[in-house]
């Protein structure tokens, strides 16, 4: 005997799918007793549609609920004995199949206990994704339906299994249960009804279980938000969260309702912070919008939680076992993570590709499309052969042979491990607390106190340590050892994109790994890196993927070339960081690309998205570092902005050291950096790449002139006078002749190399390689330079340690240094805390001179008497030290003077003298500016900002 | 398709293809303009590009006041040296303070151009002035019986002193004072004929504050021949005073006198004044440099300075300490009015020469080249000349005495000039001489004749302090 049916069906401007579903209802293989129709306020033709198909309808206003509708219909069947036993909801987006009914109806009677049974429900209107198999919630209130994202239907899962709930559409469920469960929740008007439904019935010690065999095709209109209704309005992501809250909190057991209430209190704000990032505000603020209202109303949740607890009959352990593990939600998260990363890496693919996918697009008979096309009919036909990676790899020996220069690389820069300082590197601070301590700081206890911020450098390195676990020493190795890899992956990116741009099959990889290495190098080879000098070391492994963004400008489509912008700016800011001249060199290279450009297509003046991107990039770095620069000129020490990082002196480049890729007197033989401007210039000779190679010659160009600009301003600071920084210049325009020099060999390849021009190129290559080979076999056999393990002694050079352990518990206990003799002038500084560390090598050496303390030590070398030694001793100074070779006649001054004690020290002729007043000085302490914590604030904005905006923008945002 | 239309079509294509043609034309030519354009400019800013590398000016000192002054007068010879202090600056009358074990601590006023008596007994005796009397402290400590003088000087870093000796004829000792609160440390390093002697007892000799060291180099290092002594202060201030002592000389019981120290090597020496009737002249060359000296010895006359044919070359090898007797030229009849010796090396030495006289030993050091006033506090009543030589140009000097209280009994001044010096006799109660060059610097040194002989030297007094220039490093 077949069991009674009566399907409700309940539509809201449904008419786009109402004729399918009422065809598939009339195909239904088991017999309907009853069609209930309800629709709420629909304003197309649904009611008409229901009417020819069902008779009568019901109609209400649109606010009603879905619960609100059911309820209606189950009044309109009656209770009495010819009622019917089961009622099938139907949504009006949902179209059963056929066998639909009569697989439900087969398997309640296989399965007597089952009070509720659900389809399979298949995506509509492609029929053949799964979207659920019985649903479930987990701890965070999400909806689970244990499957893949849009995986297919292949009976992968087809079994028939309990569940805790099914979806209201095709839901097949005992009248009796559903009047005694009171029908759905009405506070749930639109989602998770069926979840809240499925979990008090599992209370109740109804089962619920999911059958396969029957298949519903369901076009999840709401959720999608292809239909609104008054009760989902706009924000549908609202209303889902609004009733997962609830869901969770009406539904949970009594004992962990404090712990859900904050654990979803909390997981509301990291879902937001998670949507932020994906710049999905509006997402974010329904999350919060939904938080508010549930907590809101908690006396609605504790009536709801009274009613649920009246009708329990279960053990609660039993309903547990349907819900997921509480590991579900942090396995989201890893997969959230890592689609993240894979969407920006798929960002980060060829802009050229793009190019020419648009150009195709646009101009269906171009050779781009044809290209594409033929290429497309061949990955179809063609069936890779599938290797593992390491035959792969060894059977490449352009890739067997990159990694080894970048495992050269890395022996070259050996000397790195460990810990590392020397040349213009200092030893590091203890912590990275030292680090974050200098950049947060408005007031510096260095030497007698100063206000001038710490160099940019601070910050990334800061962060770099934290993340090592607050290890500094290690901070540095890694970016003194990685420099190399990095930049030489860097520049292969680029260099491959950029041949990529001359001809769809891009340039050979033997010149990629040619140009890549050449281009590594050029921090090594010119000294820098032996001499610690982290500017042209970070600016050189940061510089080519900066360009690489910053080829995006040329993306086809606005919204990549925004995020271009983005990315190109944090890069710039970087590199600005590290090199200080670097955003002045972009700044004009910049204005002069756009120059050109709006020459040649005076159009695109108009459009924003041409001329914004380029112009955001060149903004950010400003802001970014606005706590740097900005006090740095309030203060005093504008000088410090063009000056590169590093100890003072800092070995110069004049132009021929520029041209050459050499630091003066230091790197590998000049002659050897002869090669790269020679290639460069030979580049010019293919005319098919002319342009190209001419664009770079404009880039290295324009930044020579800014470089020479820069020469002429030599920077007066109170110790001496330095030059501005070339840092970026030296690595810029080698990696302009690199660029110009790969180009202009793709050019010859391609013109073809025949007749004389063979013995040409073949004396350009040699002279390539020997360049690469050389420099790469000087760096591995002596690019260590001045580089050294013995850091220590490093920040207090000629002081014995002992005091500087002391200075470190309080920096109130200096040490005051002279050095030099009376005859050619004294230097003094003052030394506090660890000495002289990285990061605030600039701050001291920017510092205004401090008139009052230079008459103090004036007046101690020349006639120290007691009450001298009293106001040093104010000053914050407790050690006066004059290391070897001391100028007898100032040492016997102080000697002479009273009011101090000799110290010890290990060289005879180093002196020291312990001040026999204890120090003290309030100008060391204080000083809170509220103008730096601002700019910090704008900086910390700032940079989440600009990183949000990196970030890719997700597939599904971009379709919408 | 119509034929009009071909037509119109064709020449459009063919229109295009002129146009295209242009313009790639034009483009070609620009690109090769800018090939050739844009590596000139480059080189151009590179030519330019000349950055200046870091540099520190140096910051020479200024001269100020000077504050404060200490002098320190070693241990008396015996019971009855007397000091004398002024300051011959000040138009200002002031303090100066009284120190040591050869004094009671107190003070002692100094009215200007007036010698003041301090007290003293025996040990040696600090001086410090500070204020307006520290510029040119002058004092000086004199035994009559026999006659031995010396200037009390200011501590000296680095000095000289040529030909004492540790055997027992002739006898050394060696005298270091600390005149402040904080200990210091000297190294005296002693140079023998055949080389630097190895002396623990005097390397990083500590002299604890306010304290006094002495050591007797016939006791520490028994031995014949002459030595030289190089002190050099490690640490703090030492002032350090020699005495040179001569045993079993004919008719006396021996006599003492105090070895001036010489500030540094030089390659061309003065040792002005030594007595006429000397029975025994004996110079001592040190050399403390590296390689070979030779050395001339030349004969300083009023007139000129000589070179006798038998006068001696000497060989000084390297930190090695040479004698020479001298008795035979200076007897000779060329040396009648010599009164000065000049050494000239060619290289650095140091020198010292002993005489001695009637029973006394006078010991005359090389002294300083003075271009701004000096003076000596002397005993009254005892002979004084004062030797001028040494000029660097042409120029005069003025010699003014003054009696205890201040009196000036005699005013000189005399023309000098390079290889021409001078002799001026100073009154018998000249308490304090002056030597005032001008347009010149000179080198002085006054030889006292009573019971015996003494020669002290005319040191350059300190008047102003050298301020360093100071600014701030980079660590």
């Amino acid at each position: 005997m077949h069991s009674t049916v009566a399907l409700v069906l309940v539509s809201h401007d449904g008419a786009r799918w109402l004729p399918t579903v009422i065809d598939g209802i009339r195909a239904q293989q088991a017999p309907i007793a009853a069609a209930v129709g309800i629709d709420t306020g629909s304003k197309d033709e649904s009611p008409e549609l229901l009417e020819a198909a069902f008779g009568v309808v019901t109609r209400t206003s649109g606010r009603v609920s879905f619960p609100e509708a059911v309820d209606l219909a189950l009044d309109q069947l009656g209770d009495g004995p010819d009622a019917p036993e089961w009622v099938w909801l139907l949504h009006d987006d949902s179209t059963p199949d056929p066998g639909a009914l009569a697989a439900l109806l087969a398997c309640a009677e296989e399965h007597p206990e089952a009070d509720v049974l659900g389809p399979k429900l298949r995506e509509w209107p492609s029929l053949r994704r799964l979207l659920e198999m019985g649903v479930t919630i987990s701890g965070t209130g999400r909806r689970e339906t244990g499957l893949e994202r849009a995986e297919y239907d292949q009976g992968q899962h087809d079994e028939v299994r309990t569940v805790l709930a099914v979806n209201t559409a095709g839901m097949l469920v005992r009248r009796r249960v559903l009047r005694e469960l009171g029908g759905f929740d009405k506070s749930l008007p639109m989602f998770g009804n069926d979840i809240d439904f499925g979990w008090r019935a599992a209370y109740a010690g109804h089962t619920t279980i999911v059958v396969p065999q029957a298949v519903v095709f369901h076009a999840e209109a709401a959720h999608r938000g292809v239909r609104r209704t008054p009760l989902t309005g706009r924000h549908t992501h609202y209303q889902e969260r609004r009733s997962a809250l609830y869901t969770l909190l009406a539904n949970s057991r009594a004992r962990s309702l404090p712990f859900m209430l904050l654990r979803l209190a909390l997981g509301t704000l990291w879902r937001m912070l998670g949507f932020l990032v994906v710049r999905e505000v509006g997402a974010a603020l329904d999350e919060l919008a939904a938080l508010v209202n549930v907590y809101g109303r908690l006396g609605g949740i504790l009536a709801a939680r009274r009613s649920r607890q009246r009708r329990a009959a279960v053990d609660p352990a039993k309903v547990k076992a349907l819900l997921p593990p509480p590991w579900l939600p942090y396995r989201h998260g890893l997969d959230f993570v890592s689609d993240v990363a894979s969407a920006l890496t798929n960002q980060a693919a060829d802009v050229a590709e793009r190019r020419r996918a648009a150009k195709a697009e646009a101009d269906p008979a171009s050779f781009a499309a044809r290209r594409q096309a033929e290429r497309e009919s061949q990955d179809e036909d063609d069936i890779p052969v599938e290797n593992g990676w390491v035959v792969r790899f060894f059977t490449n020996p352009v890739a067997v042979l990159l990694t080894l220069v970048g495992l050269l690389g890395i022996i070259g820069a050996r000397s790195a491990f460990g810990t590392v300082a020397g040349g213009g590197l200092s030893p590091v601070p203890a912590g990275a607390t030292d680090w974050w301590g200098l950049h947060l700081e408005s007031w510096h206890a260095l030497g007698g106190g100063t206000a001038v911020p710490a160099p940019p450098y601070v910050l990334p390195l800061a962060v770099l340590a934290t993340i090592l676990g607050g290890h500094t020493g290690l901070a540095v190795t890694v970016v003194m050892i990685l420099s190399f890899p990095l930049a030489l992956g860097g520049a292969w990116r680029l260099l491959r994109v950029v041949g990529r741009l001359i001809s769809h099959r891009g340039a050979p990889r033997w010149l990629l790994l040619w140009g890549a290495t050449a281009y590594a190098l050029v921090p090594a080879v010119s000294g820098a890196w032996g001499d610690g000098r982290l500017g042209p070391v970070v600016a050189g492994a940061l510089l080519p993927w900066m360009v690489h963004a910053a080829l995006g400008f040329a993306d086809p489509e606005p919204d990549r070339r925004w995020r271009a912008a983005w990315r190109a700016g944090l890069l710039l800011s970087l590199v600005t960081a590290f090199a200080p001249t670097g955003w002045l060199a972009a700044l004009v290279l910049g204005g002069v690309v756009l120059a050109i450009a709006f020459r040649l297509v005076p159009g695109s003046v108009k459009d924003r998205d041409v001329w914004g991107p380029p112009a955001t990039a060149l903004a950010v770095p400003p802001v970014l570092l606005l706590p740097w620069w900005l006090p740095a000129v309030l203060h005093g020490a504008w000088r410090a902005v063009l000056l590169d990082p590093g100890r003072l002196p800092a070995p110069v480049a004049s132009g021929g050291h520029l041209l050459v890729g050499r630091l003066d007197g230091l790197g590998a033989p000049w002659w050897l950096g002869l090669a790269l401007p020679l290639l460069a210039l030979v580049a010019l000779v293919p005319v098919r790449t002319r342009i190209p190679v001419l664009v770079c010659w404009i880039a290295g160009a324009v930044i020579a002139v800014v470089a020479a600009v820069l020469s002429w301003l030599p920077l007066h600071l109170p110790a001496g006078t330095a030059a501005a920084g070339q840092s970026f210049a030296l690595v810029a325009i080698q990696g302009a002749a690199v660029v110009a020099a790969v180009l202009g060999a793709q050019g010859a390849l391609l013109d073809g190399i025949r007749g004389w021009r063979r013995i040409a190129a073949g004396v350009v290559a040699t002279v390539g390689i020997v360049a690469a080979v050389g420099g790469l076999g000087w760096f591995v056999v002596s690019g260590h330079g001045s580089l050294t393990d013995d850091a220590d002694q490093l920040a207090h050079e000629g002081v014995p340690s002992y005091m500087l352990d002391t200075a470190t518990h309080d920096p109130v206990e200096g040490v005051l240094v002279l050095r030099g003799s009376v005859d050619e002038g004294l230097r003094y500084t003052v030394l506090r805390g660890d000495g002289v560390t990285l990061g605030t090598d600039e701050i001291t050496a920017a510092t205004p001179e401090d008139q009052d303390l230079t008459a103090l030590v004036r007046r101690l070398a020349s006639s120290p008497d007691s009450d001298v030694i009293e106001q040093v001793a104010r000053q914050g100074i407790e050690y006066v030290v004059m290391p070897s070779p001391s100028d007898h006649s100032v040492a016997e001054g102080i000697d002479a003077s009273g009011g101090l004690t000799q110290a010890s020290t290990t060289d005879r002729s180093t002196r020291a003298w312990q001040l026999d007043a204890a120090p003290t000085d309030p100008a060391l302490d204080g000083h809170r500016s509220w103008l730096r914590i601002g700019l910090l604030v704008i900086q910390l904005v700032g940079v989440v900002v600009v990183v949000v905006l990196c970030v890719p923008t997700l597939e599904r945002r971009r379709r919408r | 398709m119509s034929e009009p239309d071909q037509n119109e079509r064709t020449a459009s294509a063919q229109r295009h293809s002129r146009v295209r043609r242009g313009r790639l034309g034009r483009r070609l030519d620009a690109t090769l303009v800018l090939a050739i354009v844009l590596p000139l400019v480059a080189a151009a800013a590179l030519l330019a590009t000349r950055p200046d590398a870091w540099s520190q000016e140096s910051r020479s000192p200024t001269d100020a006041p000077l504050r404060s002054q200490t002098v320190v007068c070693p241990a008396p010879m015996s019971g009855d040296d007397g000091i004398g202090v002024t300051s011959s600056s000040e138009r200002e009358s002031g303090q100066v303070e009284v120190a040591g074990s050869g004094a009671s601590a107190g003070t002692a006023d100094l009215s200007p151009g007036r010698v003041t008596d301090v007290s003293a007994g025996k040990g040696e005796v600090v001086l410090s002035a500070s204020g307006a009397v520290a510029p040119g402290l002058v004092a000086g400590r004199a035994s009559s019986r026999p006659l031995a003088a010396t200037d009390c000087t200011p501590p000296v870093a680095d000095q000289w002193f040529t030909g004492v000796a540790a055997g027992p004829a002739h006898n050394s000792s060696i005298e270091l004072t600390n005149p402040n609160a904080g200990s210091a440390v000297i190294d005296v390093t002693v140079l023998a004929p055949n080389g630097v002697m190895s002396v623990p007892e005097l390397r990083g000799v500590a002299v604890p504050g306010h304290s006094s060291r002495s050591f007797e180099l016939g006791k520490l290092i028994p031995r014949l021949g002459s030595l030289a002594l190089h002190t050099t202060v490690v640490r703090g201030q030492v002032a350090v005073a020699v005495r040179d002592r001569s045993g079993q000389l004919a008719g006396s019981s021996g006599s003492e006198e105090w070895l001036p120290g010489q500030a540094a090597p030089s390659k061309r020496i003065l040792l002005l004044g030594f007595p006429d009737e000397g029975e025994a002249h004996t110079l001592t060359l040190a050399n403390g440099g590296d390689s070979q000296v030779t050395a001339t010895v030349k004969l300083v006359t009023p007139t000129s300075v000589l070179s006798p044919a038998d006068a001696p070359s000497v060989q000084v090898p390297p930190e090695t300490v040479k004698k020479v007797e001298l008795q035979q030229l200076l007897d000779d009849k060329v040396a009648d009015d010599a009164y000065g010796i000049e050494v000239d090396a060619t290289g650095p030495i140091t020198a010292g020469l002993r005489t001695v006289s009637g029973g006394d030993l006078a010991v005359t050091a090389p002294g300083a080249s003075l271009a701004t006033p000096a003076a000596l506090v002397l005993p009254e009543g005892t002979d004084k000349r004062v030797a001028l030589a040494g000029a660097t140009g042409v120029g005069a000097v003025t010699v003014v005495s003054r009696s205890a209280a201040g009196r000036e009994l005699a005013s000189k001044r005399v023309a000098v000039k390079p290889q021409q010096g001078a002799v001026v006799d100073v009154p018998a109660g000249a308490a304090l001489v002056e030597v005032r060059p001008e347009r010149t610097a000179i080198t002085a040194s006054v030889l006292l004749t009573g019971h015996g002989a003494a020669v002290v030297p005319f040191r350059q007094l300190v008047m102003r302090a050298e301020v360093p220039g100071v600014a701030p490093g980079l660590r």
